[in-house]
């Protein structure tokens, strides 16, 4: 993981040195141009992108060469306009651009990690503190660990503790201000489209049933669109809890990418963080619920690639008596199987 | 597939070394293309449209497939030719030869003033000239047309991406861009640059900063990726992140490229006003870097040219009239160039039209796509942008019309007709391709320059000295690209008629009249086969009337041919003092 993290900013301080020498030495080689190429339409923008934590290599590749266009063109343009754009100038700007990108990226990297493992609010759950921590192909993975805290015994940490603080205050200072620009719309689409399914149950005063919901969510993508060509799951499924089926074949089928935080897998350590007890029996699919309970999942949020129900969806009508879980007429108290409806006390009729 | 497009690759291959360039007739590049070059692409479009239909996840083959497209269309005048086609790019050379000499731009200049005023692409070419050790910016501009469409096509990939899921529709759609994208705006050139970060910018919008829509159609054509994506952009961070990237790209295209700056405020506006975009502040950003740039660094070409804005919007069937070349001028085979080319439009609005109705028909007609492809159209609004805005604004449209052109050409996944929808998006594929070929390379005979010529331009703009004055017949030579704003420019074709008159009744006298001014350090005439050859396929001067002037001039005894060659001839005042040796 170090390595990864430090991968692009030694590519970069690499190919900036080697420039500027070919530069200086006035070497004319066709190996220069691909180096001025490389450096102008790739270097600069991957000396940020990275920050970003992409885990797609082609999505944060073509990010880093749209940064470093915009990027290059921003800077050269501002030092033409001050009459002063040559070789040296050029190369030097974009390089003190690129040596501070680098820089956040070694000293960000580990602050970043314990960012997003904040970012995903914890969750209240009978059988206690449930952690969340995202996992980089977008599901979260929920350990019910009693608490999450960063690693601080480790040299690396301890050496960029001030600079993790200070950036990490910096960062939630960036977002607090987007997110108080009145116009500027950063809240989570997915939270979006929940807090619309929410105040549609609330409208016609029927329980909000995210279970249900979601699964029905789930039924109606037709498989082809579940899955894209790696076979991966859609994380409908692993996300929301859609059945036991669509948790196995978000088990089976989805490897999980590089640089995923997940309990067990021996990576906290390396993000900065790490579970008080055994990561290993730590990671478990929280189970969801019971419908109408009162410790519904805080952020299940619907998937934004599968369609949500019209308001004019039917809903499931709700139990016709109170303490009736499965509606079959017989309350809970003489039901023999209070979770499937049945007129056999309670209890479906078995046929032979 | 892969044998189909090996065999393509090869029939191109053998068929780049039976072009003959200089055989060229009016019809362009295409009149001297051999058997093989036609074979090639219609092998190409033949795989491409099977794979496309039956094997649309086989992403890096059908990518192989669109390069090897803009391989062929493209790379072949810059392998065949071996010198930078079009006037206007050498034009573009002599900005960035100006910057590396001078560092700055001089927004008052008195020739090609518009580049010094949005030069932001031009500043990042010269750092990169610079950079890779090279004299000028030639042999980067020579593969400027392949190097911006491979840039194009990528980001014209990552818009569909954001505006559909169905594989078939993205990489059909980029296919039928490269084949009906024939305005030419690809070539070195800040449009091109601006162009692709337009696109940059719609798809970030589109992908990373929705608005969302509820209805279920829309839901389901949302892509995969976008999902993904979207876990991350739930983020407040990633979504400020990508904000912040396309102020920069916003940034940048106010900096480089006047018209789409005011393109890219207007689509961001269009997209909020339709609840597309989230963040309804980005088109605001658009719009106030867009006025400061023109009102703070570039003030001196608007104040210049403001008084003349008004009268040039106009209703917008009036500019579309009189942004039309004259048929009646042309060459009979410019004649088949200019109708071919419109063909090709309207072939691709009905197709568009065709697709977006099967989309409605079907619920799920995407309205960005929708939206996108018809906002160019407001441009009308902004002038007539010298003649060019009808190009401009099918240059802006024409990713979403064949976005939307595609649907068209899609095959109904339950009734299992991939085939079929293949065999018809071959033949569909093949006449726009034909198309394609007539109106893309119906100009190269005049956008072709020899070696000779640019020789000559060569001689002229490294012995002309400050204050020179440069006459030439036309335009279309390989102009300005070398100390450029040494000299002064007549060009014989754009005097008033009067004046066109009397030069051509008597060019000695006239034009010696105009070189003979003491206050200048000399004079020259240049007249080269390209300028004649761009006087009789369109008419801007008498026919002949070149070559006349060119008889007279050689025949006078008060002039000189200081340089001549096969394809061109330089002339100077015969008793000019200080003419150059």
């Amino acid at each position: 993981m170090t390595s990864r993290r430090q991968r692009w900013p030694l590519v970069i301080v690499l190919s900036g040195a080697l420039l500027t020498t070919l530069m200086a030495t006035d070497v004319q080689s066709p190996v220069r141009i691909v180096l001025a190429l490389w450096f102008l339409l790739v270097c600069t923008g991957m000396a940020f992108v990275p920050l970003l934590s992409i885990e797609r290599p082609l999505t944060e590749l073509g990010l880093g060469v749209i940064a470093s266009i915009a990027v290059d063109s921003v800077v050269t343009t501002a030092i033409l306009l001050v009459g002063d754009l040559s070789p040296a100038t050029g190369l030097l700007a974009l390089e003190a651009l690129c040596l501070l990108g680098c820089t956040a990226q070694i000293a960000a990297a580990p602050m970043l990690a314990v960012l997003k493992a904040r970012l995903t609010p914890p969750k209240r759950h009978p059988s206690g503190l449930v952690v969340a921590a995202p996992r980089s192909d977008g599901s979260v993975a929920h350990a019910t660990a009693l608490s999450v805290r960063p690693a601080s015994a480790g040299p690396r940490e301890r050496r960029f503790a001030v600079g993790r603080r200070m950036a990490f205050g910096g960062v939630l200072a960036v977002s607090a201000a987007f997110a108080m620009t009145p116009d500027l719309d950063i809240s989570s689409p997915r939270h979006d489209e929940y807090q619309g399914v929410r105040s549609r149950a609330q409208a016609t005063g029927q329980p909000l049933d995210v279970e249900r919901y979601l699964s029905q969510r789930a039924e109606d993508t037709p498989n082809a669109q579940r899955y894209d060509r790696g076979g991966r799951a859609d994380r409908t499924s692993a996300a929301s809890g859609g059945g036991a089926g669509a948790r196995a074949r978000h088990t089976a089928r989805t490897p999980r990418p590089r640089g995923a935080i997940a309990p067990g897998d021996g990576k906290w350590h390396e993000k900065g963080l790490r579970p008080t007890h055994d990561a290993a029996a730590a990671e478990q699919q929280v189970p969801l619920p019971q419908r109408g309970g009162p410790d519904r999942p805080s952020t299940p949020e619907p998937s934004l690639s599968t369609p949500g129900p019209s308001p004019a969806t039917p809903r499931p009508a709700p139990a016709d008596k109170p303490g009736d879980r499965d509606g079959d007429g017989v309350p809970n108290s003489q039901d023999n199987c209070p979770n499937k409806p049945g007129t056999n006390n309670g209890c479906p009729i078995k046929t032979p | 597939m892969p044998v189909a497009l090996a065999a393509a690759v090869a029939l191109w291959v053998v068929s780049l070394g039976a072009i003959d360039p200089a055989a060229m007739t009016d019809l362009g590049l295409i009149s001297v293309l051999p058997a093989s070059f036609f074979a090639a692409l219609l092998v190409l479009t033949m795989s491409f449209a099977a794979l496309v239909h039956r094997r649309p996840r086989r992403s890096l083959l059908l990518a192989a497939h669109l390069l090897a497209l803009i391989a062929f269309l493209h790379a072949t005048p810059t392998i065949v030719y071996g010198t930078l086609r079009y006037s206007w790019a050498w034009k573009h050379v002599g900005i960035v030869d100006y910057i590396q000499r001078h560092g700055s731009v001089a927004t008052d200049i008195h020739a090609l003033d518009v580049y010094h005023n949005w030069p932001g692409f031009f500043a990042l070419d010269s750092l990169l000239t610079d950079l890779a050790g090279l004299d000028d910016t030639l042999a980067l501009a020579t593969w400027a047309p392949v190097f911006f469409n491979v840039l194009t096509l990528g980001a014209v990939l990552f818009v569909f991406c954001a505006l559909t899921r169905d594989r078939r529709a993205i990489w059909l759609g980029g296919w039928l861009y490269l084949i009906t994208c024939w305005v030419g705006q690809d070539y070195f050139s800040p449009q091109a640059f601006a162009f692709f970060l337009y696109l940059i910018v719609i798809g970030i919008v589109l992908k990373w900063l929705p608005r969302l829509t509820r209805s279920k159609t829309a839901e389901q054509q949302r892509p995969k990726q976008w999902a993904r994506l979207s876990e991350w952009s739930s983020q407040d961070a990633m979504r400020a992140a990508m904000v912040a990237l396309a102020v920069l790209l916003l940034a940048a295209i106010a900096a480089s490229h006047a018209l789409t700056a005011v393109m890219v405020t207007v689509a961001l506006t269009v997209l909020v006003l339709f609840d597309i975009c989230a963040v309804r502040s980005l088109p605001v950003v658009a719009l106030a870097l867009t006025v400061v740039w023109d009102f703070v660094f570039a003030i001196n070409y608007v104040e210049s040219r403001a008084a003349t804005l008004s009268e040039k919007i106009r209703l917008p069937w009036v500019t579309t009239e009189s942004s039309l070349t004259d048929i009646a001028q042309l060459s009979h085979g410019q004649v088949l160039v200019a109708s071919v080319a419109r063909a090709l439009v309207v072939a691709v609005a009905v197709l568009a039209l065709a697709g977006a109705l099967r989309q409605w028909r079907s619920r799920g007609l995407n309205r960005p796509a929708v939206v996108l492809a018809l906002a160019p159209l407001l441009l009308f609004l902004s002038g007539d942008y010298d003649g060019e805005l009808l190009f401009r604004i099918y240059l802006f449209a024409v990713p979403f019309l064949a976005f939307l052109a595609g649907h068209a050409l899609l095959a109904s996944k339950a009734r299992g007709r991939s085939w079929r929808a293949a065999i018809v998006s071959a033949a569909v594929g093949s006449v726009l391709l034909a198309a394609f070929l007539v109106a893309y390379y119906g100009k190269e005979h005049q956008y072709y320059f020899t070696p000779a010529e640019v020789s000559a331009a060569r001689y002229v703009y490294t012995h002309g000295s400050s204050g020179a004055l440069l006459i030439e017949g036309t335009h279309n030579y390989p102009a300005q690209f070398k100390n450029y704003e040494r000299l002064d420019y007549v060009t014989i074709a754009q005097e008033p008629p009067a004046s066109q008159r009397r030069v051509l009744a008597h060019p000695v006298t006239v034009l010696a009249n105009w070189m003979s001014d003491p206050a200048r350090s000399g004079a020259f005439v240049i007249i080269t086969r390209s300028q004649k050859i761009e006087v009789s396929e369109l008419g801007v001067l008498p026919p002949g009337s070149l070559d006349r002037i060119e008889r007279a001039l050689r025949a006078s005894p008060r002039f000189a041919a200081v340089f001549h060659n096969r394809d061109a001839t330089v002339f100077a005042l015969a008793r000019t003092p200080r003419r150059p040796t």
